[in-house]
């Protein structure tokens, strides 16, 4: 009989591979495949002076501070002070940074990643009839994203 | 690390754990590193994961800026005060800062380059960096956080966010940094007056001159502890994935085909 089993990357995976064997399970029949994930690899393609991947955050937040010091100089003269308006100018700079990058990246052809929690590694577990029903519990207990049966 | 242990010396390094602190090389933006050494000077490199070159820079700015009233200048100026400009600027110390500064934004520019490649290279190898580092007064390990749980921790309170995740040289810095300067800006009473509706003294009970370090710090913070937690979640499952890789991919396997 084998089990497949969905992870992502944590320590449960860890956990759950401890359990196995201490349940019996011999370390041979432990098959652990992470997977590569896309996004990953497309920021190679990227021009090695412009890597893509954080681009809305970094343009957040260079055009937030950069607003805000603006903000807390005019606050100093306007009527609401250098707190309020520093921190419209830390808002309104933010969102057009991030604004600017999503037209820029509209505008850029790219790999775009799935939305939504993924699975990161596969396990699957060759076992007895008899280790069945526990190993499949120890692999729900420690958070697998999901787990198969297979019977050969 | 099993049948694997690290204590070969890699070519190509992206991130490295010891007890008290975890530095990390991943491919950044040359022109946003060149912008931090601009806002504040020093940040670029500490954003390079340069912390000791970087705390040097910092003080460097502090002293300078103190010294020639760059910041009180810089507000007379945009609000059109130009004469006030002119007569609170110390032309002794303002000459001192223009070409560190130049240095320090070219300087952080080709530095990112280089490490882009250096950083490209380290990824396509096996990490090579310890799960944990322990010692008698401490002890780090490479664990999966929220990005945005860190980004709000430096937003209530800059340093914060570094020492959660395990950077303990810059959380320190970032902590000493804004709690000396928001108390000696007036920050905290400011937002209390504002919050009352007071807005005719707030801009009379700040100090500008402090006040206008504190918007680079806090967006530094932020930013900074952000993209760094990106990057150690990224680490954590490569190191993770290739300890599986090493373990249990036994050759003896029986595949069910």
């Amino acid at each position: 009989m084998y089990l497949v089993a969905a992870f992502e990357h944590s320590l449960y995976l860890e956990v759950a591979i401890s359990d196995l064997l201490q349940n019996g399970v011999a370390k041979e029949k432990i098959l652990a495949v992470p997977l590569r994930q896309k996004a990953l690899d497309s920021i190679f393609s990227n021009n090695i002076n412009c890597p893509a991947g954080t681009s809305l955050i970094d343009s957040a937040a260079v055009t937030g501070t950069a607003l805000m010091v603006l903000g807390v100089i005019y606050g100093f003269v306007w009527k609401w002070g250098p707190i309020i308006w520093g921190l419209i100018g830390l808002l309104a700079g933010a969102a057009l940074g991030a604004f600017l990058a999503l037209v820029m990246s509209r505008t850029r052809r790219g790999i775009k990643r799935p939305k939504g929690v993924g699975a990161e590694v596969f396990l699957m577990i060759n076992c007895n009839a008899n280790q069945l029903e526990a190993s499949e519990q120890i692999l729900w207990n420690n958070q697998a994203l999901g787990v198969g049966r297979l019977d050969r | 690390m099993g049948n694997n242990p690290i204590n070969w010396k890699a070519r190509y390094q992206r991130g490295f754990i010891s007890s008290y602190n975890i530095n990390l090389v991943y491919q950044k933006n040359p022109w946003v590193v060149a912008w931090w050494s601009i806002a504040f000077p020093g940040l670029g490199y500490i954003l390079l994961g340069k912390s000791l070159k970087g705390i040097i820079f910092l003080v460097w700015e502090l002293i300078i800026n103190m010294k020639s009233s760059i910041n009180t200048a810089i507000l007379y100026s945009f609000t059109g005060n130009f004469d006030l400009a002119k007569q609170v600027v110390d032309s002794r110390w303002l000459l001192l800062y223009v070409s560190v500064l130049i240095f320090m934004m070219w300087d952080s520019y080709h530095i990112t380059v280089e490490l882009n490649k250096i950083s490209i290279l380290a990824e396509r190898e096996k990490p090579n960096i310890e799960f944990m580092a322990l010692n008698s007064l401490g002890l780090n390990f490479l664990k999966h956080v929220n990005p945005w749980l860190i980004a709000g921790w430096s937003a209530f309170m800059p340093g914060l966010g570094y020492l959660y995740l395990q950077r303990l040289n810059i959380g320190v810095v970032s902590l000493i940094l804004w709690i000396s300067i928001s108390v000696l800006s007036r920050l905290y009473e400011a937002i209390q007056l504002t919050a009352v509706g007071s807005f005719n003294e707030v801009a009379a009970v700040l100090n500008p001159q402090w006040f206008l370090f504190l918007p680079s710090i806090l967006g530094f913070v932020v930013y900074g502890s952000y993209v760094d937690a990106v990057e150690i979640n990224k680490l954590f499952k490569a190191e993770q994935g290739s300890y599986l890789e090493d373990n249990y991919q036994d050759p003896a396997f029986a595949l069910p085909v």
